[in-house]
């Protein structure tokens, strides 16, 4: 068998509540993992739950604003409660907003570390801190962008950034704890489809850059939320057991173009 | 049944270490799999092991060395003729170098090994992706190494050789993506494997050495880099070419 598999896994899924996080929600669940849906719409949340279940899956939703410490601290301590400690964290909850540069105030920067870049940090914080004291192995997935490796967009500078931290998180986290069976890597998606996307090209401001290009997409499609699934479920599982530190691209070919 | 039953994988260096490991993962999925050497004995070896994994399997042992292009179009031409279809090849076959210097290397073992690691890649594609071309489909995955994303002290071939593995890499997923060709690499770090065995024998200390620089404190297993060819070979990566996916247990991140 394919060790794709994460039968008996406790895995805890940030903004999974549509989109990509929910495409690896879903796929997760069909693996055999125990999935921990969650973010701030509980509505959709339990949308994702059901839908799960429907699938023979096994899923709870708990609310969570990704960028407030107090309430992840509760989310991680209400799944320990409730169901365990965690073997899979994957930090997917994600916010982008296009704004030219001269009009993009600190605060706007702020804001998008706060979701992007903090909110990775305090889960992955949370989830090592359960995994040491349990002396547990475990893994983390970021899910960053290709816009946090290179140019692929204009007016989302500060989206940019916050990516470009949480791919140097990925790898200092790997360093350091990878004596103690913990992995930590990424995935960067190249243009995927799904409504963050489309609520933001549809926005005031015409959506510009390379990666909108069509020459650039190479494989003659864009991106599926289910691509980004794929790859979280290889890094999740034990099929990539001597990986670690590593951020895969998911883009279509758009980087090497 | 699963997503790989039927479908046709050649592998390069496939008698020994991680190309062995990989013809039996793809085997225990249903994959029809030739695999390549130089090395008839260990060949002859890996075809019964792979008989007795699986009953439908169906492999092949070709003896073949990458330096000769003459072997390699006949080989090619084999494969077509038994099965009609190429879905996968995995370049795989490589030298090693011993840690002697950079300046003790020479040229004349540097052109060896460049004619192995490096030419010998660039044949085995060249054939891989008319066949490939020719049907619209296909999937390519090359072995580099760590040693293809930075420098070594005292194995200057080693490392230029795989350089360059990663640049035919992007320049063929870049060429022939629009023909639904996907062409990525797999960097493995050090794995426990004859060849490491051979290389760690060179020098004094190196096992050692090589095993600390790996923040996870061993060696890889063959079908640690076996798992990481056969995802990339699925569906699941279906929207990833031109990629270096690192099996190093954090070395690169380092």
């Amino acid at each position: 068998m394919l060790k794709f598999t994460l039968s008996k896994k406790l895995a805890i899924v940030t903004g999974s509540t549509a989109g990509i996080g929910k495409a690896i929600a879903k796929e997760f669940a069909l693996a055999g993992a125990n999935v921990i849906v969650c973010g701030r719409n509980a509505e959709r949340g339990r949308t994702t739950v059901n839908e799960i279940k429907e699938n023979a899956g096994s899923a709870d939703f708990i609310p969570v604003d990704i960028a407030d410490e107090t309430s992840i601290r509760a989310l991680f301590e209400e799944t320990r409660d409730r169901h365990g400690i965690l073997d899979v964290l994957v930090n997917n909850a994600g916010q982008s907003q296009i704004t030219h540069f001269l009009d993009t105030s600190g605060s706007d920067l702020m804001a998008a570390c706060a979701v992007n870049l903090q909110g990775p940090f305090v889960c992955s914080r949370e989830a090592i801190r359960q995994m040491r004291a349990a002396n547990k192995p475990g893994v983390i997935v970021n899910i960053s962008s290709i816009g946090g490796l290179m140019p692929a967009m204009y007016d989302v500078n500060q989206y940019c950034a916050s990516k470009g931290g949480l791919e140097s998180l990925t790898k200092t986290l790997a360093f350091e704890f990878a004596s103690y069976g913990i992995r930590v890597n990424g995935i960067a998606p190249g243009f995927v489809e799904t409504d963050m996307v489309s609520s933001a090209v549809q926005g005031p401001i015409k959506p510009r850059g390379p990666i909108f290009d069509p020459a650039r997409l190479l494989l003659g499609r864009r991106g599926k939320p289910e691509d980004i699934a794929a790859a979280a479920l290889f890094f999740a599982s034990e099929a990539s057991s001597y990986v670690t530190g590593q951020t895969l691209l998911v883009d279509g070919g758009f980087s090497i173009g | 049944m699963t997503e790989f039953s039927g479908k046709v994988a050649l592998i390069t260096g496939g008698a020994s270490g991680v190309g062995r490991a990989t013809a039996e993962a793809f085997t225990r999925q249903g994959v029809r799999v030739v695999v390549a050497d130089r090395d008839q004995r260990s060949g002859l070896q890996t075809l019964s092991a792979l008989e007795a994994l699986a009953p439908e399997a169906d492999p092949r042992f070709i003896l073949m060395d990458v330096s000769a292009e003459s072997a390699v179009s006949i080989a090619i031409t084999q494969v077509h003729s038994w099965y009609g279809r190429l879905d996968f090849a995995f370049n795989n076959a490589a030298i090693e170098e011993p840690a002697h210097g950079f300046i003790e290397c020479g040229t004349e073992f540097f052109d060896e090994i460049i004619k192995v690691n490096l030419r010998g890649v660039y044949i085995c594609m060249k054939y891989e992706l008319q066949l490939m071309q020719a049907q619209s489909r296909g999937v390519i995955v090359n072995t580099a190494s760590v040693a293809g994303s930075m420098g070594m002290a005292a194995v200057p071939g080693y490392v230029a050789s795989k350089h360059g593995v990663l640049g035919l890499t992007r320049t063929a997923a870049l060429e022939f993506a629009r023909c639904g060709i996907r062409v990525n690499a797999v960097s493995p770090g050090a794995v426990d494997t004859a060849m490491f065995q051979r290389f760690a024998q060179s020098n004094a200390g190196i096992r050692d050495a090589t095993i600390n620089s790996h923040p996870m404190g061993r060696l890889g297993r063959p079908e640690e880099i076996a798992s990481a060819v056969l995802w990339l070979c699925s569906e699941g990566a279906a929207f990833v070419t031109g990629h270096d996916l690192h099996v190093d247990g954090g070395y690169l991140a380092a």
